[in-house]
């Protein structure tokens, strides 16, 4: 569902991503672990398609992204639920409407996006935040109700960059259990964490963990262009793609 | 997304930025009065400039005692309408025996006891160009309830250069309209300025949530041109009705209006749609 190959990017002449190579398939879920300055947003941005590398190849279904003009982007986006903290809510919209914004870009009529919407609260804990706007909501609140626009209408592929930020334990665990229900689904999920033991809980539930360091994948690319933690410079380009299982 | 969406979105849009879309509309109320007052006073004080230039002349039209009534009121009737005539005001014979007396002054007892039957009733013609009233006043004679008639010409040399209250008139309405003008190019800018800021951060993120430009974009610029329309609106019936008060008519065509609020409207178009343009306030990638 997502592939990542040989993704290059800098950002004020700081390369911040370097030859990434990833894989999500259909219904998997994948958190991208790693430190701060690793890449871990950068790498969310590329894949929900708001950011186009310097270099590589971005597939989002049978379709090489990277290469898509910047009109066509727009219709690429609303097949991904993305979330990251500088994509905020809409002020004085109510939480629900904001998450229906979401299943309206989706192509989902007023009436429908509107139960898909409280689905989507209710699967991440904030059904209670419907009716309010964001300025009154808390900042837990404030994600759950980010995340759940994220979530709603079931976009095929999702990408959450830090979802249990300043999350308690139990929003946190409403969270993964909302990505597992969007994978169950049929979605290729992909989420970025600096925290252990998220990452390690996603692996628990049956998701995979990738490292992340310095701009390249340490570990667990999946099968496209695994290559091993080393701290010399990577293998010639040639070497990052190998045969699909 | 449109429809229903486009609906929920704009009332949601006019609910959240009341202050942008009030801002845009008073700007273009006051552009749009400024725009009209300046053409009107202009249009009206053409009119008075050619007044000042060209003398009237006066025909006094004294009629006969067995003219009807009804008869008189259709000569008044006419004179009125005909090309030139400014106005046509009948005297009565006790309205010009009391301007005798105010003519005669000390010496008015000289027509103490004359009753005003002595006096003809006539119809005074206000007649410009001076230049025409001769030719009416020939005509006039050869009527048959017309007594006799009097030319009263200008002055010789009268008026051929505009008054000096014109000329303040036309200093005080170009200085006064350039320094509105220029507020009111300022008062526009702010709007459209506020209205980018407003609608900065939200474009991001309907972007991001798969939103194509046109469509991030379009509730705003209907309702920056719903506004801008309803501002040029009000600011045209406000000319409109001080053009009635200050000229006595709005001395301007229906198609200059029309001409006029058109621009404006198609300008609030152009400026909300330059100014949302989604891909220069979407971050860049």
């Amino acid at each position: 569902m997502l592939r990542l190959l040989g993704i290059s990017l800098r950002v004020a002449g700081h390369r911040v991503l370097d030859e990434v190579s990833l894989q999500v398939r259909a219904g998997e879920l994948v958190v991208v672990e790693g430190g701060r300055g690793a890449g871990k947003s950068a790498l969310a941005r590329v894949a929900a398609a708001l950011r186009r590398p310097e270099g590589g190849e971005l597939w989002i279904g049978e379709r090489d992204v990277a290469g898509l003009q910047d009109a066509s982007l727009p219709y690429v986006r609303r097949n991904i639920g993305f979330h990251a903290d500088d994509v905020p809510l809409l002020p004085r919209m109510t939480a629900l409407e904001n998450v229906m914004l979401a299943a309206g870009a989706r192509g989902y009529q007023p009436a429908q996006a509107r139960e898909l919407a409280l689905r989507a609260l209710g699967r991440v804990g904030a059904a209670s935040t419907a009716t309010r706007p964001p300025e009154t909501l808390s900042t837990s609140e404030t994600r759950l109700v980010a995340l759940a626009r994220a979530l709603a209408g079931a976009p095929p592929l999702v990408v959450l960059d830090d979802p249990a930020a300043g999350l308690a334990a139990g929003d946190a665990g409403a969270v993964l259990s909302a990505m597992l229900g969007a994978c169950e689904a049929g979605a290729a999920a992909l989420c970025t964490s600096p925290d252990g033991a998220f990452a390690t809980a996603v692996v628990r539930a049956g998701g995979r963990r990738v490292r992340l360091e310095g701009g390249r994948v340490l570990a667990g690319g999946g099968p496209i262009g695994i290559v091993a933690a080393r701290r010399t410079p990577p293998p010639p380009p040639l070497l990052r793609v190998e045969a699909l299982p | 997304m449109t429809g229903p969406w486009l609906v929920r979105r704009l009332a949601g849009d006019a609910r959240r930025h009341t202050g942008a879309w009030l801002g845009i509309a008073l700007a273009f109320a006051l552009a749009a009065f400024c725009a009209a007052g300046a053409r009107v006073t202009t249009h009206a004080g053409k009119g008075e400039a050619a007044a000042a230039v060209e003398p009237s002349a006066l025909v006094i039209t004294y009629l006969k005692d067995d003219l009807p009534p009804a008869d008189v009121a259709a000569l008044q009737r006419v004179l009125a309408g005909l090309p030139g005539v400014e106005a046509a005001r009948l005297v009565s014979p006790r309205e010009a025996l009391e301007r005798l007396r105010g003519e005669l002054g000390a010496r008015a007892a000289i027509v103490d006891g004359v009753g005003p039957e002595l006096l003809f009733s006539s119809i005074e013609v206000t007649v410009r160009p001076a230049g025409a009233a001769s030719a009416l006043a020939f005509r006039l004679r050869r009527l048959a309830g017309v007594a006799d008639v009097d030319l009263v010409a200008p002055p010789a040399g009268a008026a051929t250069t505009l008054p000096a209250r014109f000329g303040v008139a036309v200093l005080a309405v170009a200085v006064g309209g350039g320094v509105l003008g220029l507020a009111v190019v300022l008062l526009i800018g702010g709007a459209f300025v506020r209205l980018r800021g407003r609608y900065r951060g939200e474009l991001r993120v309907l972007a991001a949530l798969g939103l194509s430009r046109p469509a991030s974009a379009r509730p705003a610029v209907v309702l920056a041109t719903g506004a801008g329309a309803l501002g040029v609106a009000a600011g045209l019936l406000a000319a409109f009705f001080a053009a009635r008060v200050l000229w006595g008519g709005p001395s301007l065509p229906a198609r200059e209006w029309g001409g006029g609020a058109a621009a404006l409207i198609l300008t609030a178009y152009v400026l909300s749609a330059g100014v949302l343009r989604v891909r220069d306030v979407v971050e860049a990638r």
